[in-house]
């Protein structure tokens, strides 16, 4: 009886870690190995632009503080090396800031914002948090996965696109939604724009118009709803809402 | 309990930490006698910390000790927390050996099995070793440590809290060098015969062979130079031994011709290791501590708020004395300033001249007070602080070069090429045959006539006594009485050949640590880089 | 071994201890003889009645564990006679007392340890604890007011 118990919980255990989607956050592991692309002997600096905007992003903090300028200066590095961090760009960083690179490496690993693998010119991240999933945000991805031939976290072979994951986004409410982070145009032209109340159709539609160039428009896909207003229009608070009872404010 | 054990293996027979594991007994005290936990547990890769540190680092329960260790004591940023979550693992991201004289602590530190020895890995467990308090003789440190043996052999060094000297750290060389000891030994006395080749003998014939040499000589033309890790008790016997035979050549190797061993302050840390940590400024002249005593190098990072300077030649030192330097306006401001000598520049000819430079530094710094006495002297070997205590200094300086007989007494760094190629040469290996090194001159003295008056270690002790009694007190550290002040200054001009550096490698600066194989692993990899 | 010693000084005691009383109790200012009385009356052999001991506090190991056991005085009666045994490669010694000390004498402080050793007429010499220097630290300090930014180049 009890092993036939067991045995049954064990099969469970295994049946939730055989399923295809064991979910990983970041894109890459937590150890660096040298690739040809990626190794720190590859020179890496700031463009000249982005030098000023480093200097500027340093002049928001003491000057004996300077390392707290790490993140918005490896969010800088990511989108001047087209949506990620080789090795040599997080040592670029550290010496800016004046630590060592670990200390670098310890932030840029800590968020999953940060990749430190290749990414797709636009970089295509499903939100999978509670209020998206249940609104089927899994099928956008399969959808997304199957429409480009790519499994999660690779790159397309035209180097154009990628699907990521991510944890919540804040627009529940137009759930569910994909953000797209476009690396084509370098830091200058960067952009990090929310697509809402997507469908399966629709992603493959977005995809396709970011591949010919276009920009489709941002912000819920819904054609009946203005931003994040219900369908239809409103249905409540259609009038100004009356001042409150027994109170004359202007009296006050 | 639960949580911590969650991800950590159930691998304790098998771990190197088992029988002196943190979490180990932690849980035998508070854990659970079973876990909840069905999911399956994770698994971290291994990193590759160098020969010295082995790594298992799905048993990291991620206290990020050695992360504060390496950032905090050792002064190498390589460790770093990485990841998150369940991920979150402990790595230097990129590959890369920890750099560290002092890295072997960190296995120490670690309170699970996820950093151990990589030498002692499956050699023993811990319940079998038998620990022995002692010091260390690989620096002039002298690290307190216990020395773990199983039966006849030494299994691991691990130190032991000193809170004057090594606070709980010990240096890579103290607790790695010990396969050195296990490896060629002398184990009988040897003589070379007329074919050149060495012959084993029985020691009766031995010292009658070298008594006969020894009487052969003029007593001026005796030389002897005690080795660096040369015991107390041995170079009384040996001084007294030449003395009696009418020599007073006698000198530890590393001293030079150093004939300075009136004032004590002149070679010894004045301020005491721990007192650096009240030091405000460094000079440092002729020494890197990172390699001469690596864990004196900790202390003084430990007060890094301390301007440092670091003087690269006499010339700058000159600079300095003459005020000339910027320098000197620190070292006027400092409360407490710090002077560190090292003991390389005992072997130089212009060692009076630096000495005195180094003297007006200190009197317009005030760095000796009564207070304060902030001149030091950072000694290289562990035997120089006793061998002047007990006047072990060469009656003239160029005494090696009329020698004739040559007591070697486990000294293989002394430059013999002065030495005539007419002379006679007794050469003693270092640690013989587990005999005293005292016990043998004792034999010899009275082989060659000159019997020495004491044949117990009690005795001996009591002569030393006599000399310096200063070695007796154990574990207690006797300050100097007089300062240099009283000293003649010195009129020599000062050679501007710069200080260059007394160890090359900090891996193998004795015969111990030549011998041992880990030594050479490490300072392979120093060489590489 | 300590048990067995411990039970051979109380019997010793018994006998003595009527004699030393009676001794002290004449007067506060004689002093004591020290004869290595329980050594001599348990028939211990003459060579191993003036040892040289070392009492000492065994050191804080050096990995993470907790400091429960530490505190306790040890005597060890530096002991080098032994060989690997060429029978079976385990350790032999020629020294009785080779692993009395270290296993089997324990004290709570050094003054139990030196009278214990005073009794069996060991010559001792005391070597001393080195406990840790605890400097007041807090987490907060991390994160403290570490003075005004530095100007500018």
């Amino acid at each position: 009886m009890l092993a036939r118990l067991a045995s049954g919980r064990l099969h469970e255990i295994r049946r939730i870690f055989s399923q295809p989607s064991v979910r990983s956050f970041s894109t890459a592991l937590n150890y660096h190995i040298d690739s040809p692309d990626n190794n720190p002997e590859l020179p890496w600096e700031f463009s000249d632009a982005n030098k000023e905007k480093a200097k500027e992003i340093l002049s928001h903090y003491p000057s004996n503080y300077k390392q707290s300028a790490v993140i918005p200066l490896l969010d800088l590095a990511q989108q001047q090396h087209g949506g990620w961090l080789p090795v040599s760009a997080m040592n670029a960083v550290a010496k800016v800031i004046e630590v060592s690179p670990i200390r670098v490496y310890e932030v840029a690993t800590f968020y999953s914002m940060f990749n430190r693998t290749k990414v797709g010119k636009y970089h295509l991240l499903v939100c999978s948090t509670t209020p998206c999933m249940i609104r089927g945000s899994r099928d956008i991805e399969s959808a997304l996965l199957k429409h480009l031939g790519v499994k999660r976290n690779e790159v397309t072979k035209d180097g154009l696109f990628s699907v990521g994951e991510m944890e919540c986004m804040g627009s529940c409410v137009n759930a569910p939604m994909i953000t797209v982070a476009d690396y084509s145009n370098g830091s200058e032209g960067y952009t990090y724009n929310y697509y809402e109340d997507v469908t399966p159709e629709r992603v493959v539609e977005i995809v396709e118009k970011l591949r010919k160039g276009e920009k489709p428009p941002h912000g819920t896909q819904n054609p009946k709803r203005i931003m994040c207003g219900p369908e239809g229009g409103n249905t409540t608070l259609l009038g100004e809402p009356k001042p409150p009872p027994c109170r004359d404010l202007d009296a006050c | 309990m639960e949580f911590l054990l969650m991800n950590h293996p159930l691998d304790c027979p098998i771990c190197d930490q088992g029988g002196e594991c943190d979490l180990q007994d932690q849980s035998m005290a508070f854990g659970s006698d079973r876990g909840r936990f069905t999911e399956v547990k994770r698994s971290v890769v291994d990193k590759n910390l160098g020969p010295l540190v082995k790594t298992v680092m799905t048993r990291c329960i991620q206290c990020t000790r050695c992360v504060r260790f390496a950032t905090e004591v050792a002064g190498v940023q390589d460790l770093g927390m990485l990841g998150r979550g369940s991920g979150e693992e402990i790595g230097t991201y990129v590959e890369k050996l920890m750099t560290s004289e002092l890295s072997g602590n960190v296995i120490d530190i670690c309170p699970v099995g996820a950093l151990t020895s990589k030498p002692f890995a499956f050699k023993a467990r811990n319940w079998e070793l038998k620990g022995t308090e002692t010091i260390d003789v690989t620096d002039a440190v002298g690290s307190n440590i216990r020395i773990d043996s199983r039966g006849p052999e030494v299994m691991r060094i691990v130190p032991r809290l000193n809170e004057d000297i090594n606070e709980e750290w010990i240096s890579d060389k103290t607790r790695f060098c010990y396969d050195g000891l296990k490896r060629q030994r002398l184990n009988d006395p040897m003589i070379r015969g007329a074919d050149g080749r060495f012959k084993p003998v029985i020691w009766r014939d031995a010292l009658a062979v070298v008594a006969e040499m020894a009487h052969k000589v003029k007593p001026e033309e005796i030389v002897g130079v005690a080795g660096q890790l040369s015991d107390a008790e041995s170079m009384m016997a040996l001084k007294d031994l030449l003395n009696k035979m009418g020599s007073n050549n006698v000198w530890c190797e590393g001293n030079g011709s150093n004939r300075d061993a009136d004032l004590r302050s002149g070679y010894i840390m004045n301020s005491s290791i721990a007192g650096l940590e009240k030091a405000d400024a460094f000079l440092l002249v002729g020494t890197q501590p990172r390699v001469e005593a690596a864990i004196v190098n900790a202390r003084i990072r430990k007060t890094v708020l301390a301007k440092q300077a670091q003087g690269w030649g006499p010339d700058t030192l000159l600079e300095i004395a003459e005020r000339r330097h910027p320098f000197s306006s620190v070292l006027l401001n400092a409360k407490n300033p710090a002077i560190i000598v090292g003991a390389g520049l005992f072997e130089r000819k212009d060692k009076d001249a630096i000495f005195s430079a180094l003297e007006t530094i200190a009197k317009y710094a005030n760095a000796v007070r009564l207070d304060w006495n902030g001149f030091n002297v950072l000694l290289l070997k562990a035997a120089q602080a006793a061998a002047l205590d007990l006047g072990l200094v060469p009656e003239s300086e160029n005494s090696i070069e009329s020698a004739k007989f040559v007591y070697l007494m486990g000294a293989d760094d002394v430059n013999l090429e002065k030495v005539p190629a007419d002379a006679l040469w007794f050469i003693k290996g270092i640690m013989a045959t587990g005999v005293d090194d005292w016990k043998i001159i004792r034999a010899l003295s009275e082989v060659a006539g000159v019997k020495l008056p004491y044949d117990t270690l009690g005795a001996i002790r009591s002569r030393i006594k006599t000399v310096a009694p200063n070695i007796l007190n154990i574990d207690e550290r006797e300050p100097a009485t007089f300062s240099f002040s009283i000293k003649p200054e010195s009129t020599k001009k000062m050679d501007s050949a710069p200080f260059g550096t007394a160890v090359d490698n900090f891996y193998m600066t004795d015969s111990i640590t030549r011998a041992s194989k880990i030594m050479a692993q490490c300072s392979a990899l120093l060489l590489k880089k | 071994m300590a048990s067995s010693l411990r039970h051979g000084l109380t019997k010793a005691r018994s006998h003595i201890l009527s004699r030393t009383r009676w001794f002290s109790s004449q007067s506060d200012a004689l002093v004591e003889a020290k004869i290595p009385e329980v050594g001599i009356i348990s028939g211990i052999p003459e060579q191993h009645l003036r040892r040289r001991v070392v009492i000492y506090s065994p050191a804080r190991t050096a990995s993470q564990q907790g400091s429960g056991k530490v505190g306790k005085w040890k005597i060890n009666f530096l002991s080098t006679q032994k060989w690997e045994n060429p029978l079976m490669g385990w350790t032999s010694t020629g020294d009785p007392y080779a692993n009395v000390g270290d296993a089997g004498l324990s004290f709570e402080s050094e003054e139990a340890a030196k009278e214990f050793a005073e009794k069996h007429g060991w010559e001792y010499t005391v070597r001393k604890r080195h406990t840790p220097l605890l400097r007041v630290k807090s987490y907060a300090d991390n994160f403290k007011w570490k003075g005004l930014p530095k100007s500018e180049e």
